[in-house]
């Protein structure tokens, strides 16, 4: 860690692979203080990370599901009548190599 | 933050196949079919009981609702209409939201990081990714399926969840590919 007095910049480096937040100390922060993270290769770090504001990161954070999660009923049903002639190669050409078989 | 339990990203083909399959006719569903719903199930049954906790992206919501609008307006065989469409987004977020899974803003992602080259990384993914011959077809991923991996990779996740076999010739530090197909 290396605080910049000048530029009121405080620059952490950090190890390979960091996982969470907690299992560094980033030292105190003062007010206008900018806070640059400098990420690993695989920039794990940026979910975990309290700066910058991990509202402007997350439309919605991460949450523990609802009880009543496995009783989702799908909006469409309603809507459109039984799909009939769904075919197997019809689901693995959404769920597999979509672009691919697409050509694009 | 305390994290307690790994974090997932789960790609487009998981929230396709928990809507789409629950649509088809009992009377035509092949077995095939209600096998990929069962897995499927079970792999979302884990983030309910914590095994995982999920993420996914804003760019995995619009290859969703681009999938979603082409196949079912395939099936059907007219338009979505206005309102159809909105409910193919409203299952999205109804999903998302019961079963607990944070959506992240892929411009955000993007435009927060200035030493990570999205495009470039992207490119590298590709290229990087092996051949792998699977149900008799060759497989790898495609750009939009490399994207969604450096994306997955800036959300922080450990494990990107997926139905896709070409992801099988991925190899990415710290980020294991969960075969849904082969898990569950």
């Amino acid at each position: 860690m290396k605080r910049s007095e000048e530029s009121q910049t405080l620059t952490i480096k950090l190890p390979q692979t960091p996982r969470t937040f907690e299992s560094y100390d980033i030292g105190n922060f003062d007010s206008g203080d900018r806070v640059i993270f400098i990420f690993d290769s695989s920039l794990n770090f940026a979910l975990n990370a309290e700066y910058p504001d991990p509202d402007k990161m997350w439309i919605k954070k991460p949450a523990a599901p609802s009880p009543d999660a496995e009783n989702y009923k799908s909006a469409l049903h309603d809507l459109i009548p039984p799909i009939e002639n769904l075919t197997d190669e019809d689901i693995e050409r959404m769920t597999y190599d979509d672009d691919i078989v697409d050509g694009t | 933050m305390a994290l307690s339990n790994p974090l997932v990203y789960i790609d487009t083909n998981v929230f396709v196949n928990k809507i789409i399959l629950p649509l088809i006719s009992p009377a035509t569903i092949t077995q095939n079919q209600t096998n990929l719903l069962r897995q499927t199930d079970n792999f979302l049954h884990d983030l309910v009981v914590g095994v995982y906790r999920g993420v996914t992206s804003t760019f995995t919501r619009t290859e969703y609702r681009g999938v979603m609008k082409r196949e079912l307006s395939h099936q059907i065989n007219r338009a979505l209409t206005h309102a159809e469409e909105q409910a193919v987004l409203q299952d999205f977020d109804t999903l998302t939201n019961k079963y607990g899974i944070g959506i992240s803003d892929s411009d955000f992602l993007i435009n927060s990081q200035t030493t990570f080259n999205i495009f470039n990384e992207t490119d590298n993914t590709v290229k990087n990714c092996t051949m792998s011959w699977t149900n008799n077809k060759w497989r790898n991923i495609g750009g939009a399926d490399a994207l969604t991996i450096n994306l997955a990779i800036l959300t922080g996740v450990n494990k990107l969840a997926t139905f896709d076999l070409g992801f099988t010739g991925v190899t990415i530090p710290n980020l294991d590919i969960l075969l849904v197909q082969n898990e569950y």
